[in-house]
């Protein structure tokens, strides 16, 4: 058997569509063929590969344009439910013509010598000429300069304010640092002449304790000496 | 609801899911994907009266499916000649971490990378979708023959490029 026509029988073989024979005459190719062989493998490989997939679930936001309803799908199969989008936006298009007609209606637009005025539903309405409204501009140019001037200067003296209390706080606490400080070497001054009588009183006793120890020790040698003397005049 | 809506929801409701995940095979992306589940339905939808009950259902609507994800493919082929280098570095750095995917889809899915598009379609088509030599020749356009020799052809590439490989697509 070629290896040509052996492959071409590789599919049947693994499903079992093949008769007796020509299953005899594959496997008897296969044990002699590496290549084959190993194409079989692969065969089976592939199929396994295949049945280790894990199906994957189409995602949610996937918008589904072959539904009917869906945004932007179409609806059903009839002439007549394709209007449905249409008519879904109805209402909104009638709701804008409506406001539309309602603002355009109230708006007037009356015009004279003078001037004219854009106004929606007054009947009385000031017309205001060119040198007016420059007038009116400049006085709202002073006042605004005016406004921002205020507004500088009750920020600068915020600043000051806040400036002068930070100053009194840092003084204040300098203060009662220096307070501490001076209190912290009274106690110092305290302990060090506390410890410094104590020393002197320690002293003190020393002394004494030496000094009754010196007059024992003479009067130990004065009475040695007599004994000495008196030793000496007997002989 | 209309009768024939029903019919349509039930019908999509029950290849849907089969046709993504075809279409995730086919493309190695999420995106490209559901691009072909819209285009495949759309068009199944047009020519759902063309249909006339000669061989399976599912084989008519894999044909549709072939067509659309091989248009598709070939259209962001051209796109990625233009866009090569950029493609590439895509490729590279952004194994789609968007997609919930099993670390075995992934591979899967690299593996089919590694063929090119015919003969990613012929193992799909036969190992995945389990259709016949002569259902796939039709949906192909081929002859059985033809049909068989590719898919041994392309389990023959499989064999040459190991995982994790990149083979030249045509």
């Amino acid at each position: 058997m070629q290896c040509s026509h052996c492959e071409s029988l590789l599919m049947d073989y693994d499903s079992g569509a093949l008769g007796p024979l020509e299953r005899e005459s594959v496997s008897r190719h296969l044990d002699q063929c590496d290549d084959c062989a190993s194409q079989l493998a692969q065969l089976f490989e592939v199929q396994l590969m295949a049945s280790r997939w894990q199906d994957e679930r189409i995602p949610a936001f996937h918008p589904r344009r072959y539904l009917p309803f869906e945004p932007g799908g179409f609806a059903g199969t009839t002439g007549f439910s394709n209007w449905g989008p249409l008519l879904a936006t109805l209402p909104s298009v009638v709701a804008v013509v409506l406001a539309l007609v309602l603002v355009l209606s109230r708006m007037e637009l009356p015009v004279n010598t003078d001037g004219y005025a854009v106004a929606a539903d007054v009947s009385d309405v000031d017309y205001v000429s060119g040198e007016q409204l420059d007038q009116r501009l400049e006085d709202f140019e002073i006042i605004q300069n005016e406004r921002l001037s205020q507004a500088v200067y009750q920020l600068r003296s915020r600043q000051i304010q806040q400036i002068e209390s930070s100053q009194l706080l840092l003084r204040t606490l300098l203060e009662v640092n220096r307070q501490e400080r001076y209190q912290d070497m009274d106690k110092l001054m305290v302990a060090w002449v506390q410890a410094q009588e104590q020393q002197s009183v320690s002293t003190e006793q020393d002394l004494r304790y030496l000094l009754a120890k010196q007059r024992e020790d003479d009067l130990r040698l004065r009475q040695l000496s007599s004994a000495i003397r008196q030793v000496g005049n007997k002989q | 609801m209309k009768g024939s809506e029903k019919a349509w929801l039930a019908l999509v409701k029950r290849y849907e899911n089969r046709v993504y995940n075809y279409a995730l095979r086919m493309s190695g992306n999420a995106d490209d994907a559901l691009d072909i589940v819209q285009d495949t339905f759309m068009a199944v939808y047009r020519n759902l009266e063309s249909y006339r009950g000669e061989g399976a259902f599912p084989a008519w609507l894999f044909r549709i499916a072939v067509f659309r994800s091989t248009d598709l493919l070939r259209r962001r082929h051209k796109f990625s000649e233009f866009f090569e280098e950029l493609i590439d570095q895509k490729n590279d750095n952004d194994p789609e971490p968007h997609l919930q995917q099993t670390r075995n889809n992934r591979d899967i899915l690299n593996r089919l990378q590694t063929l090119s598009n015919d003969s990613r379609q012929i193992v799909e088509l036969k190992f995945f979708q389990h259709f016949t030599f002569e259902e796939i020749a039709g949906q192909l356009g081929i002859s059985s023959n033809t049909a068989k020799s590719r898919l041994y052809a392309a389990l023959k590439k499989m064999r040459e490029v190991a995982p994790g490989d990149k083979a030249i697509r045509s």
